[in-house]
């Protein structure tokens, strides 16, 4: 477990009697940008979900630094593990900071308000963010990618070890892709969490990750670095389609997709 | 929306403001009693061998005034909490058929002699919360599925609503000496209140809001979405269940002596959301407020607009209400909620 921020065993889940992970088992290694990967249906969100306790309990079991993951109580897992949804819509007019704010949750009583240190906090998440100049502004005001970027804000202000992102960016333009990757990068050279992410985009994947664990039908066909799991053969193998690879910065591979 | 730091002074304004009201309405009514009056007797106290304007404010005025300013307090506190509890603006103890189911509580203990006279002033609560958290019950587990379809889970109480108020009416044509008090029920009124409902109402309204007030941030946190509560360490399932409970309780002893006044859970934390915003741990104290504010409004209005005879009241808060209401499905159809 030492270098390790979660371990799961033997995980099996099924889904309206449809099997879904027989037997799973993987490791999170402590400090690393890990991406999990796979095509539509394979389990990716299913298992950061299972990581959050989101669903029914299964059979296996998940390992966190203080014990087991059904140990846990709702507070203590926040403060071990944070979650940026894909798409969070926030009801009613709430201002950015309020938002991130919710991120401290766990770390206060029911009725006490933002202590300096709660506020000091939020305010260096929303820096780190790049959107400390919009914490007065109201959440619904901000464009996609300021809105994912307050998402992982309030990721932060948890001050949780993990962050578990599911497509944080699939829906964002290339420049917001690119921002907010390097932003959670940052984060995990700094040593200030371990990022997990779902991610679609086998480019962004290659260049960011220190470990890929790509999934097909809620197994896992290959696990390690960028160069071990995104080759030629398993991705054409796993999603079905015709790739060329081309030698990009730093060793990792570009993948090309044949479109026709 | 104004700063947090002029929440206090604006919330100090409208406690005072509702005290005068409060005193203001206890001199209007049928019976001229002017306002000198009207503290003379409150100084003077409810005394045996008392005048008959004593009787009126003490027995009449008094009870039913500070009836419907608990009874507005809670059910727009109970309409905050299922606006946050179904993620849905536009939900509310009414609109989703939980005060029907209520009513309907009554009216079947009712009609089946299940509620004696007597004893009445628990078992009609007791009724109540039974047919009320039924309500509740129903529209949750329908809901589960479509938890994120606004629509969906309105004409759910719509349909409720429909079923529950055919239902009282059945009751009704079965057995015509309770005609008068169904309907009653089915409009909301606070012209059966005294001293001794006001208690339980209070007692019962207390115990039921305590908890919900050391649950705002957990309401706020309801407002997004599943997963990211949990994430964020609130447990979920377990702080729905105590706020259905609690909103359930306090809706349903509201109903039980003052019938189903609509729109009011609907209408307070909307104004009060543009006032002081949407975080809850304001917005709770300032529908409490707000909710005393509207009822009595509309009881005075129900009780002055065709004196000496009488409106219900909840036909005053359902005209208020309803354009409110289709405002906000418009709104919601154009995204903009």
């Amino acid at each position: 477990m030492k270098n390790n921020v979660g371990i799961i065993k033997d995980l099996s889940w099924s889904y309206r009697n449809k099997k879904l992970f027989e037997k799973l088992s993987t490791n999170f290694p402590k400090d690393s940008f890990i991406s999990i990967i796979g095509p539509n249906g394979s389990g990716k969100s299913t298992l950061l979900r299972h990581l959050l306790r989101a669903l029914p309990a299964a059979r296996g079991t998940i390992l966190l630094p203080n014990g087991d993951l059904n140990d846990y109580t709702q507070r203590s897992l926040a403060l071990h593990l944070s979650y940026v949804p894909q798409q969070s819509k926030l009801e009613y007019e709430f201002t950015v900071f309020e938002a991130v704010a919710m991120g401290r949750y766990a770390h206060n009583l029911p009725l006490a308000s933002l202590s300096y240190t709660d506020k000091r906090i939020i305010n260096e998440s929303l820096d780190s963010m790049n959107i400390l100049h919009l914490a007065n502004q109201r959440a619904t005001e901000l464009s996609g990618g300021e809105y994912q970027r307050m998402l992982i804000a309030r990721a932060l202000a948890q001050q949780s070890s993990v962050i578990l992102l599911d497509e944080p960016v699939s829906h964002l333009d290339v420049h917001n892709q690119k921002e907010i990757l390097n932003l959670l990068r940052k984060l995990v050279d700094e040593n200030r969490a371990t990022v997990i992410a779902v991610l679609h985009d086998l480019n962004a994947v290659s260049a960011f990750s220190d470990l890929v664990i790509m999934l097909k039908q809620g197994e896992i066909v290959a696990e390690g670095d960028v160069n071990t799991v995104l080759t030629k053969e398993r991705i054409e193998d796993v999603y079905k389609t015709t790739v060329s690879l081309l030698n990009g910065t730093n060793e990792r591979p570009i993948i090309l997709q044949n479109w026709k | 929306m104004v700063n947090s730091r002029a929440v206090l002074p604006i919330l100090t304004l409208l406690i005072v403001i509702l005290l005068l009201f409060t005193i203001t309405t206890l001199a209007l009514g049928a019976a001229n009693i002017k306002v000198s009056e009207v503290i003379k007797i409150i100084k003077e106290g409810p005394s045996s061998e008392s005048s008959p304007n004593n009787k009126i404010i003490w027995q009449l005025r008094f009870p039913r005034i500070l009836t419907s300013v608990v009874a507005g307090s809670i059910l727009a506190v109970s309409g905050m909490v299922f606006q946050a509890l179904f993620r849905n603006p536009m939900a509310d103890p009414y609109v989703l058929g939980i005060s029907s189911g209520g009513a309907f509580g009554v009216a079947f203990g009712a009609y089946f002699n299940l509620i004696s006279a007597v004893t009445g002033v628990w078992q009609i609560p007791l009724a109540a919360f039974a047919g009320s958290f039924g309500s509740a019950l129903l529209i949750l587990t329908l809901s589960g599925g479509v938890r994120r379809n606004t629509t969906t889970l309105l004409l759910f109480g719509v349909a409720l609503n429909f079923l529950l108020s055919a239902l009282m009416t059945l009751f009704m044509f079965l057995d015509r000496s309770q005609l008068q008090s169904i309907l009653q029920w089915s409009m909301g009124s606070f012209a059966t209140s005294s001293w001794q409902k006001l208690k339980v109402l209070t007692i019962v309204g207390f115990l039921g809001i305590i908890p919900l007030l050391f649950l705002t941030k957990e309401l706020d946190i309801l407002l997004v979405d599943e997963e990211t509560a949990l994430s964020l360490g609130v447990g979920v399932n377990k702080v729905r269940t105590v706020l259905l409970l609690c909103s359930t309780l306090i809706t349903s002893v509201t109903v039980a002596f003052c019938g189903i006044i609509g729109f009011v859970g609907l209408i307070v934390p909307h104004i009060m959301r543009l006032i002081v915003g949407p975080k809850h741990k304001h917005l709770f104290l300032f529908s409490l407020f707000g909710g005393a504010f509207l009822t009595l409004i509309s009881d005075t209005i129900a009780r002055m607009a065709v004196a000496p005879s009488e409106l219900p009241v909840g036909i005053i808060t359902a005209i208020a209400g309803s354009p409110l209401f289709i405002i906000l499905l418009v709104r919601h159809k154009r995204g903009s909620l």
